[in-house]
């Protein structure tokens, strides 16, 4: 992405918070119709972590689906928590999905999961305004920086469904050494993304 | 009060941001930190970055009839809720319209020692007001407190037996019942009014918490005997009917049940069945009561 273009999507990304919550309130406010134009703004970015996470399309349909329905359910509850409406949208999808794959995982005792998304986080300013810029290229940038084995408890941790205890099991490393990974892989992160200057170009 | 303490909560802090706890520990984290004083600044720093992980996921267009799929999702949460209103209306016809008066000015007469002042709780012996009732109506947690006031009531109307005795059960059921009001009330907690499938007879309240915490009051069942229960069954919109626990019945009709860790789903199906024993892994048909939990707001 090139210098201008970054800086164009960044506006736009804050132009398309400001839209997604009157989104959000026309649905909470009773437009019940108002959730299709989320839909057709996040379907893609949903569906993709969906089928990630459960490897299943049947099974990813019936997550994005339970995820919209809730996101239409809880509407008027977003209005207080922080954080982008495309962040919250994503949240539940990955609740849903990862619930789905721990439900159908036969060994696994069946985990009584919450409804509600994850609580929401209190982002410093400096980091939603460089973060809230990256495009997907840079996140997989960002990603790139970690070292193998933490990208790859990252992922395992995010993505499988898998508990940090499994995760050690199956990767036939101590539970600490798991959690440092995680950590490290988290914090390392971060400081890649913030590394990115938003204008796009190269990380420091 | 929280089972952990704060160091064990930021020793968590990474599994618990990526969601890789497991439920038990998940849940000890959220209830920490929703009533934690100190910070937990770790939690942001170490959060801040995931929502990024979702966002590195590959997009890809979903199948074309799932957007039908969800507005007919929606479409039939929506009837579902007017059903509960129906529901919520006939369970007040037909227990507000009744015998609502009499015990109330005994019940005044509660000993000191009684834990629960059960007469300052119930609304004045005049009858429900339908039109009202109706009007607050709009969320399901605004017209519970009007049911739960309802169930109290009748269940002291309906009785022809000793005042003490008429007063502890009075009191249990309120207990039991305020025990379904406190889970209804807590963020993401769901209720559901239990009705018959037709016509009069028993009715009740359940909620379910977000934590799967579950409670139940019911008023007007037909007494067990022998080794009979009734049994509760919660059904998740696509799952198959999971027993929650079972509960005799004396001959004041009245029946309560708590329980931890019940499945959590939007729109569950909350019934009774009567059985032989307890311990039935599936139901025995029909259902004495049920109905579907809708979210309050």
């Amino acid at each position: 992405m090139s210098d201008a273009s970054a800086r164009v999507a960044g506006r736009l990304n804050s132009a398309a918070d400001d839209a997604d919550r009157a989104v959000l309130e026309a649905i909470a406010g009773g437009d019940h119709g108002a959730i299709e134009v989320l839909y057709e703004r996040y379907k893609t970015m949903a569906y993709g972590l969906a089928l990630r996470i459960t490897g299943d399309a049947s099974l990813a349909d019936d997550v994005v689906q339970e995820a919209f329905v809730g996101a239409w359910r809880n509407a008027g509850r977003y209005a207080t928590e922080r954080g982008s409406v495309k962040t919250w949208l994503l949240a539940i999808v990955h609740h849903r999905a990862i619930d789905a794959i721990r439900r159908r995982r036969p060994t696994t005792e069946l985990p009584e999961h919450e409804e509600a998304p994850p609580p929401s986080l209190t982002l410093p300013d400096v980091w939603s305004e460089v973060a809230g810029r990256l495009d997907r290229e840079e996140i997989l940038g960002a990603l790139a920086t970690l070292s193998p084995v933490q990208r790859e408890a990252l992922e395992l941790g995010y993505f499988s469904g898998l508990t940090q205890q499994e995760i050690a099991v199956r990767t036939n490393a101590p539970l600490g050494t798991v959690k440092s990974r995680m950590r490290l892989g988290l914090l390392q992160m971060r400081r890649a993304m913030l590394g990115a200057p938003p204008d796009g170009g190269e990380p420091a | 009060m929280s089972v952990l303490s704060c160091e064990q909560v930021r020793d968590l802090a990474e599994g618990f941001v990526l969601g890789a706890l497991d439920p038990v520990q998940t849940h000890d984290v959220r209830d920490h930190l929703a009533t934690c004083t100190e910070a937990h600044p770790e939690m942001d720093e170490l959060g801040a970055v995931v929502p990024y992980l979702a966002e590195s996921v590959e997009p890809v267009e979903p199948p074309v009839e799932l957007k039908g799929r969800i507005t007919a999702a929606i479409e039939a949460e929506l009837r579902a809720g007017r059903r509960a209103d129906a529901a919520a209306d006939r369970l007040i016809s037909s227990l507000g319209a009744g015998s609502v008066r009499p015990a109330a000015a005994a019940v005044v007469e509660t000993p000191s020692p009684a834990p629960a002042p059960v007469a300052e709780r119930l609304p004045a012996p005049a009858p429900i007001d339908l039109a009202t009732e109706r009007a607050r109506r709009r969320s399901p947690v605004r017209w519970l407190a009007a049911i739960a006031a309802v169930l109290v009531i009748a269940a002291l109307g309906a009785w022809n037996i000793g005042l003490s005795s008429q007063l502890s059960t009075a009191q249990q059921q309120q207990a039991a019942v305020d025990r379904v009001l406190a889970i209804a009330q807590q963020p993401g907690g769901q209720a559901a009014i239990l009705v018959p499938g037709a016509g009069g007879g028993p009715a009740g309240l359940a909620a379910v918490a977000s934590d799967g915490s579950f409670a139940l009051a019911m008023h007007g069942l037909a007494a067990t005997s022998g080794s009979q229960v009734y049994e509760a069954w919660v059904i998740a919109p696509s799952g198959s009917p999971v027993p929650i626990g079972s509960f005799a019945v004396g001959s004041d009709g009245n029946g309560a049940l708590s329980a931890a860790r019940v499945p959590v789903a939007s729109g569950l199906t909350v019934g009774l069945t009567r059985e032989p024993n307890a311990g039935a892994t599936t139901p025995t048909l029909p259902m004495v009561v049920s109905g579907v939990t809708a979210q309050g707001s």
